[in-house]
């Protein structure tokens, strides 16, 4: 099993780098000079020379490479363009913001799809499933910017004084208004993943509810209730959890997204500024936390599968690696 | 398997494989569509959608046509009211909905065409060092954040048109291409798995045997009968797509004002939310919602035909 663990780690490790120099490569692939981009197009050439200097954009290619990974290495990721702060800095600050609206909107999520989806399984082709079926597959649709602006605009305008409709305070400033800040965010974050797990747990509950041991189950005296509560469930939670696991990556892209619409002070926002205003030390800081991110959760779940479920554990024991 | 001598008779009876795979799938997806209700709303949303997209812009005036009636909510003469400009929403929204409609149709074209070769060849000769690389190359793709690398390569690029050697590429390609790429690992995997089943027929055997070279059984054969299931992922994919679009030019990393695109136009609405002008983001989002609940509705209700286990 630490093989296994440190397998995957290496794995994940090796693929952050992978991206690394993507995002090196995508830099020097860009047209144009980078200290222009970052000035402007109509500054004095002295000016964006200066900062080409500083910024070492004119050594060797292959010099530039090498102390690039360097600095990735010991944690050096240079300061913003504007504000000259490092970006290390902004990325701790911000860092607490993305990450409560991750776990929580996780949690949140899950069990929402999990209730939704077990009823959905335990009552097929009742009016419930129906409108479970309808409210998912419109969920599965919904473009998550646009309904976060229509609740902003309805709990703005329309409703005022209930939920702040954007912004963020601390949980350590106030945690009352901290968990209210978080409400519309967390809705619209989870909407998308509530509904695919929701209808995951549904299909493997039905498939799970066929198969014979559940009609042995059933055979031995066990009502239908606790049968589908503690038969078919643990089963149909196998392929729902790799759902979950693949959701993850929609939950980190969303973030960045959710953040930018309710004008939260995280990662995400950050990245998006700086891509706007082509501040591109932090966005290649901002890139890679988030790449991190994905990846750390990503290795994560794949770990707590291969712990949780013995088929899974036995299949990567038996092929020598994840597939 | 026994060889026959008369190749040409075992061809003749294993070539109406192909029409005979087509014309079930098509009856079957006539079938689904009279029996799911839901299915039934999906084609009838995408049909509006797709009309509004191709006509909405020769009906109505010109997007770009700036008047004094400025935040107007709709009316008679504005069905969906009009912007900051005084130009008219309904124009801007269908011009909107025919960019995303486009995009989205071209990124699925391209991401079919760079990975379901790549697929078929990986299944076909499935097991072997080839497959390995292609299946680890779809692996690490999947491992990556696509629509976070796709923002910044946009950021890094800048958004206007890019110039690549003596290559223009215009803002709108980029999104295409970046969109492909993230589509590439699913199309890839559900070619490679229907290719498997694939060969492990008899008429590829009685078409190996008759000497028909393998790139044609390929081409012409297992291509045929994996293109249903494919086109079942395509068809979400266009959903993702038409999103993806959306919210990188929402986000102002994807295509530019002065060309309307939905997403540039809800970006725009943000700023005049609070002055109530709701119809400004309420009305092209629902439009962008019946693109995406459309193409959604139609895949899924083609997933559910094409998946033996919920066929019977």
């Amino acid at each position: 099993m630490a093989g296994f663990i440190l397998r995957r780690a290496v794995g994940s490790v090796l693929v952050f780098f992978a991206v690394a120099i993507l995002v090196f490569a995508m830099i020097h692939l860009a047209p144009g000079d980078i200290a222009q981009l970052m000035l402007g197009v109509n500054l004095d050439a002295t000016i964006i020379e200066e900062l080409a200097q500083e910024l070492g954009l004119r050594r060797p290619f292959i010099v530039q490479f090498g102390s690039y990974l360097g600095d990735l290495l010991t944690g050096e990721l240079g300061e913003s363009a504007f504000s000259k702060r490092p970006v290390w800095e902004m990325l701790k600050e911000r860092a607490p913001v993305t990450l409560e609206l991750g776990l929580v909107t996780a949690a949140f999520a899950t069990v929402i799809a999990l209730l939704l989806g077990l009823i959905a399984a335990a009552l097929p082709g009742s009016f419930l499933d129906g409108l479970i079926r309808v409210v998912t597959i419109v969920g599965i649709s919904i473009p998550n910017f646009w309904l976060g602006l229509v609740l902003i605009m309805v709990f703005a305008i329309y409703i005022p004084g209930i939920l702040p409709p954007g912004g963020w305070i601390a949980f350590s400033q106030d945690w009352v208004l901290n968990l209210k800040s978080l409400v519309l965010p967390g809705l619209v974050l989870s909407v998308g993943t509530v509904a695919v797990v929701a209808r995951t747990l549904r299909a493997s509950m039905l498939d799970a509810l066929e198969r014979d041991y559940v009609m042995f189950a059933r055979s031995m005296g066990l009502r239908r209730r606790r049968v589908i509560g503690t038969v078919a469930f643990p089963n149909a939670m196998l392929p729902t959890t790799t759902v979950i696991g693949l959701l993850v990556g929609y939950l980190v892209s969303g973030s960045v997204i959710v953040e930018t619409v309710f004008t939260i002070p995280g990662v995400g926002q950050l990245l998006v500024t700086a891509l706007r205003t082509q501040d591109i030390p932090v966005a290649i800081g901002a890139t890679l936390f988030v790449a991190g991110l994905f990846l750390f959760i990503n290795l994560l779940v794949d770990i707590s599968y291969a712990v949780l479920n013995p088929r899974i554990r036995e299949l990567y024991l038996r092929r020598g690696g994840a597939r | 398997m026994t060889s026959t001598p008369r190749g040409a008779a075992v061809a003749d009876q294993t070539i109406p494989h192909r029409p005979r795979t087509l014309r079930r799938s098509f009856s079957l997806a006539v079938r689904t569509l009279n029996h799911n209700w839901l299915t039934r709303v999906g084609a009838v949303l995408g049909f509006a959608y797709i009309l509004f997209a191709l006509l909405g812009p020769v009906l109505t005036p010109d997007p770009l046509q700036q008047s004094n009636d400025i935040l107007q909510g709709p009316n008679s003469t504005y069905l969906f009211g009009t912007d900051q400009l005084g130009r008219d929403m309904m124009s801007r929204a269908a011009a909107g909905a025919r960019v995303s409609l486009l995009v989205a149709i071209a990124s699925v074209i391209v991401g079919l065409v760079l990975a379901v070769p790549a697929g078929m060849l990986a299944g076909f000769r499935g097991g072997t060092l080839l497959d390995e690389i292609i299946m680890r190359s779809v692996d690490v793709l999947l491992a990556l954040p696509l629509f976070v690398l796709g923002m910044f390569v946009l950021g890094v690029f800048g958004t206007g048109d890019t110039q690549i050697g003596f290559l223009t590429v215009p803002a709108a390609w980029k999104v295409v291409v970046l969109i492909a790429i993230a589509a590439t690992p699913f199309f890839a995997r559900v070619a490679r798995a229907a290719t498997l089943t694939e060969v492990e027929e008899d008429y590829v055997d009685a078409l190996r045997v008759v000497g028909v070279p393998r790139r044609a059984i390929l081409s012409r054969e297992i291509l045929v009968n994996v293109l249903p299931p494919v086109l079942v992922q395509a068809f979400l994919w266009i959903a993702i797509a038409i999103f993806a679009e959306a919210a990188l030019s929402f986000l102002g990393l994807g295509i530019q004002a002065p060309q309307p695109t939905l997403g540039n136009i809800l970006f725009d609405a943000t700023s005049y939310m609070f002055a109530g002008a709701w119809w400004f983001s309420v009305l092209p989002g629902l439009v962008l919602l019946m693109a995406t609940v459309a193409f959604n509705l139609v895949g899924d209700g083609l997933n559910d035909l094409l998946d033996p286990r919920l066929r019977q």
